[in-house]
């Protein structure tokens, strides 16, 4: 089964095929060798001719029959290393998730302790001293690598006792044995099939190795290692000789790696996973039946009309995917005034985020705008580089998103990243810049400034990094705030709490805020004015209250409807807040 | 002032978690060299007697230098020798090998140390060129060059560099070892070759894994975080990137050691240095058991030390390590 998955793979096929080659050359080698490997005579370094196609060596000996003869030590040992540690490794390592505590703490230090040894060290010292013999050095190197195979074993006997199905066959009283062949075998033998390939190439290198000191092999008999060792002494004379043995062990090396690899590949281990890219819009919505599509009408209220105030603009603008060429925007206009408050509506999907995310220049890799255009308080950002960018985003634009303790680095305290703005973009010193953020802290609402200042991400709660990462956004005084799904994983009174604030901050800063929910609610509590977006298409625009009660688009209507029918997220918190309007009328 | 108290009492755990790890790597390491000189069956009567020796005078011998004591007696005697930095007597000549081994040393850890600089410069800079062109050319070619180096066996490497720069071009010296009183340049043209024979497996690795955490870090939302705070690019990457994405590479780094202190024994037989690798080598084949066992014990001493550095600096990085990974 597996031998056949593996022989449909060309690499697979060609390092077999190689493998058969070495093999026998490490079987029959000694039998085709042309003379002898061990005897001398008065041609001495003579360079490769019809007598001696590889030619000879110091002593006058003919290195292709060294080579043949050298062979079966040197193959056969790195597979007699292989299975040895095979042997060693794999039978404690599956032990050791039954044996119980004591067995399982004593084989892992020993293990930790085996892999901390510098190897090759341990190795030539262990063999020399216990003998010096090729058995003794197997056996002292199948030992030293047995803990790759004592850390697979045990990962998969322990990932086949987790798994709940061994579990539930032990309850239905299978017995042992049935469940050893049927779910064992399943998920120990192919890594340990793969490290048995992969330590055989590393087994090579190491006998090479060894044999190349004069270690387990002593130097008359010959072996590749060995045979590199006197070529290294006479390399003036023939600098190509070691060609020849490095050519076998990188070759043989070479085809094991490759085996190894294909057997990762067939039996699922190698996490190669083809990456998807633009995947943006989702095969159900692609499927869904095309609703009518309304032309986007330039609706009373200004947006559509590029207002000679604007402090962003977006005009017919189209973003598409590279590689497909799919549209996944189609043509958005909008421009917003100072201390506007737009809303964009819309599933996921819509096309929304990927408009933000041009608006920010953050587009991801594989999309560009193909039409249409930008521009940041009157600037267009298609001629914008990088330094532009810089000097931009912060104070042109900025923005905040859902799950904000994402867009923080986890590593640093919360505060050192703001305070970073104001020492870079403002040239505060430290102490000005700390100032600056914990007053910044305060009128955000943020309990304990100061504590937070020293906190991690990962310490804070979700409403509290938000108001951190909001800090961040508005800390140049932007003219543009995008806040894309910023209060969506929040609970519900801390949204009010986040929506109150962006609200009070475009009060006290003339912030132009672009809210961007799939949250009808949301929007509608916010926003004067309003965008309904499908399928990378406006389908619908106006006053909140104007499509609340006479939504004119089959979506709008759809969206409405199911408003009423399952309730508001979250009632209407004040009733006489003026721009609450809209949830008052569904209410 | 809780925050500083908190922090201090996270490092202390994370220091006793370290020490329970190599703790043991310690007491095993030290107690598996010892345990090779009692099961090699070979005592200084071989080496200083020869085949002839009366079984009386192998006893007198032995009863000098206490080998006729319990074994555990004598690896307790030699545990605490090595408090004290004694490594016994070396069986071959009587000398101590404290003494033998710390001029050598010298050459090997210079060796390594020079492997390490170029391991961790040359393979940071593939890493994050090949990070930065993700799936470009240049990162298929660095990825195709690291695989390439990481399955060459040093002593090929050491071989193909030899002809290439000293018997080819003549540039630098095939085989010996200058001391630095001869001057920088004599002494480092000795070192050049087998440590850049040496570095090849650490070049790859710390190119692989730091390719992967950088690519891993590039994509997190918070690099596009700073980019909207307004930050450049190179800050971003010096500040936000690289301290996250060093996790893997120096795990790595840290376990590449026993390799750079293992592999002097065959770099140091292709270039003829004369260092504690080939000290080992030529001791083992002596039988001098004494002096076999000290550059082993070092060298475990070394592995263990550098571990707790690279350990430590991966908990000044990462906060994540120094919590044990708990969000």
């Amino acid at each position: 089964m597996l031998l056949r998955r593996l022989w449909r793979l060309r690499s697979a096929r060609l390092a077999l095929g190689l493998l058969t080659v070495v093999a026998a050359l490490a079987l029959f080698g000694p039998l085709l060798e042309p003379q002898s490997p061990l005897a001398g005579s008065s041609a001495v370094l003579a360079h490769p001719s019809a007598a001696h196609l590889l030619g000879t060596d110091y002593i006058g000996r003919d290195v292709l029959s060294r080579l043949l003869a050298g062979s079966p030590v040197s193959v056969l040992g790195a597979v007699m290393v292989a299975l040895i540690a095979l042997v060693v490794g794999t039978i404690p390592g599956i032990l050791s998730v039954y044996l119980g505590p004591a067995f399982e703490w004593i084989t892992l230090r020993v293990v930790d302790t085996l892999i901390a040894l510098p190897f090759l060290l341990f190795a030539v010292s262990m063999t020399a001293l216990i003998g010096n013999g090729i058995t003794e050095a197997l056996v002292t190197v199948g030992i030293l690598v047995a803990p790759q195979y004592y850390r697979v074993a045990r990962a998969a006997a322990l990932s086949v006792v987790r798994s709940e199905y061994v579990e539930a066959a032990t309850i239905a009283g299978a017995s042992v044995g049935w469940i050893i062949r049927k779910h064992f075998s399943a998920k120990v033998i192919p890594p340990v099939a793969v490290a048995l390939a992969s330590t055989m190439g590393n087994g090579l290198v190491v006998v090479a190795s060894l044999t190349f000191l004069g270690i387990g092999v002593r130097p008359p008999e010959p072996t590749w290692g060995g045979l590199l060792a006197s070529d290294l002494d006479y390399l003036a004379y023939q600098p190509y000789a070691p060609l020849f043995p490095t050519a076998l062990i990188l070759a043989t090396v070479w085809a094991f790696n490759l085996l190894a690899d294909a057997l990762r590949d067939v039996t699922g281990q190698s996490g190669r996973v083809l990456v998807e890219r633009g995947a943006e819009r989702r095969p159900d919505q692609a499927a869904a039946p095309p609703g009518p599509r309304t032309a986007p009408a330039a609706a009373p209220g200004g947006i559509g009309t590029a207002a000679p105030d604007a402090v962003l603009t977006v005009d017919a603008l189209r973003i598409a995917n590279r590689a497909t060429g799919e549209e996944l925007v189609e043509g958005v206009t909008f421009s917003l005034r100072r201390g506007q408050v737009l809303g964009i509506l819309g599933e996921s999907g819509s096309g929304k985020t990927l408009t933000c995310k041009a608006i920010l220049g953050i587009l991801p890799p594989g999309f560009q705008v193909s039409g249409g255009g930008i521009a940041l308080g009157g600037r267009d950002i298609a001629g914008f580089t990088r330094a532009d960018w810089s000097a931009a985003r912060g104070v042109r634009v900025a923005a905040v998103f859902q799950d904000p303790g994402s867009y923080l680095n986890p590593s640093q305290r919360v505060g050192r990243q703001v305070e970073e703005i104001f020492r870079l973009k403002k040239h505060l010193r430290r102490r000005e810049a700390r100032a600056r953020v914990l007053a910044l802290f305060e009128a955000l609402h943020l309990r304990d400034p100061e504590r937070v200042f020293e906190q991690y991400p990962h310490e804070l709660s979700g409403g509290m990094l938000q108001r951190v990462l909001i800090a961040s956004a508005i800390a140049l005084d932007p003219a543009v705030l995008i806040a894309d799904e910023a209060t969506t994983a929040l609970d519900v009174t801390v949204q009010a709490e986040i929506l109150d604030l962006l609200l009070d901050l475009r009060d006290r800063m003339g912030l132009a805020l672009v809210l961007v929910s799939h949250d009808l609610a949301v929007v509608a509590q916010l926003c004067e004015e309003v965008l309904v977006m499908r399928s990378g298409q406006v389908v619908e625009r106006g006053p909140v209250s104007e499509i609340l009660r006479r939504p004119r688009h089959e979506y709008t209507r759809l969206l409405v409807a199911d408003h009423h029918r399952y309730g508001l997220e979250r009632p209407a918190r004040d009733a006489s807040a003026p721009r609450s309007e809209g949830i008052e009328h569904v209410s | 002032m809780t925050r500083l108290r908190r922090s201090g009492r996270g490092l202390l755990r994370s220091l006793a978690a370290l020490i329970q790890m190599l703790l043991p790597v310690l007491l095993l390491g030290t107690f598996v060299t010892y345990l090779l000189g009692v099961l090699s069956g070979l005592s200084p009567a071989h080496l200083q007697l020869g085949e002839s020796a009366t079984p009386a005078a192998v006893a007198r011998l032995e009863h000098e230098w206490g080998l006729d004591r319990p074994f555990l007696v004598q690896y307790l005697a030699w545990l605490r020798g090595l408090g004290g930095g004694e490594l016994g007597l070396s069986w071959y000549n009587g000398r101590r090998v404290a003494g033998l081994l710390a001029s050598r040393a010298v050459i090997s850890l210079s060796v390594a140390g020079l492997a390490l600089v170029i391991g961790v410069g040359l393979g940071s800079v593939l890493g994050t060129v090949a990070a930065l062109r993700q799936t470009s050319w240049i990162d298929r070619a660095i990825t195709a060059f690291t695989t390439f180096i990481s399955v060459m066996p040093s002593f090929v490497v050491g071989i193909a560099l030899v002809a290439i720069f000293a018997v080819g071009l003549g540039l630098l010296p095939s085989a010996g070892y200058l001391p630095l009183e001869d001057g920088v340049w004599p002494w480092l043209s000795h070192l050049l070759l087998p440590a850049l024979a040496l570095s090849c497996d650490t070049v790859a690795d710390l190119a692989r894994q730091l390719r992967v955490g950088l690519v891993g870090v590039l994509g997190e939302n918070h690099v596009t975080g700073a980019r909207l705070r307004g930050l450049g690019e190179v800050r971003i990457f010096l500040v936000h990137v690289l301290p996250n994405a060093l996790g893997p590479a120096l795990t790595v780094l840290g376990m590449k050691l026993p390799h750079l202190l293992g592999g002097a024994v065959v770099t140091e037989a292709v270039f003829g240095l004369p260092g504690y690798g080939r000290f080992a080598n030529e001791s083992a084949l002596r039988g001098d058991v004494p002096a076999v066992q000290g550059v082993l014990v070092v060298s475990v001493v070394l592995v263990v030390v550098f571990n707790l550095l690279v350990n430590v600096l991966l908990a000044r990085l990462v906060p994540a390590a120094r919590r044990g990974g708990s969000p």
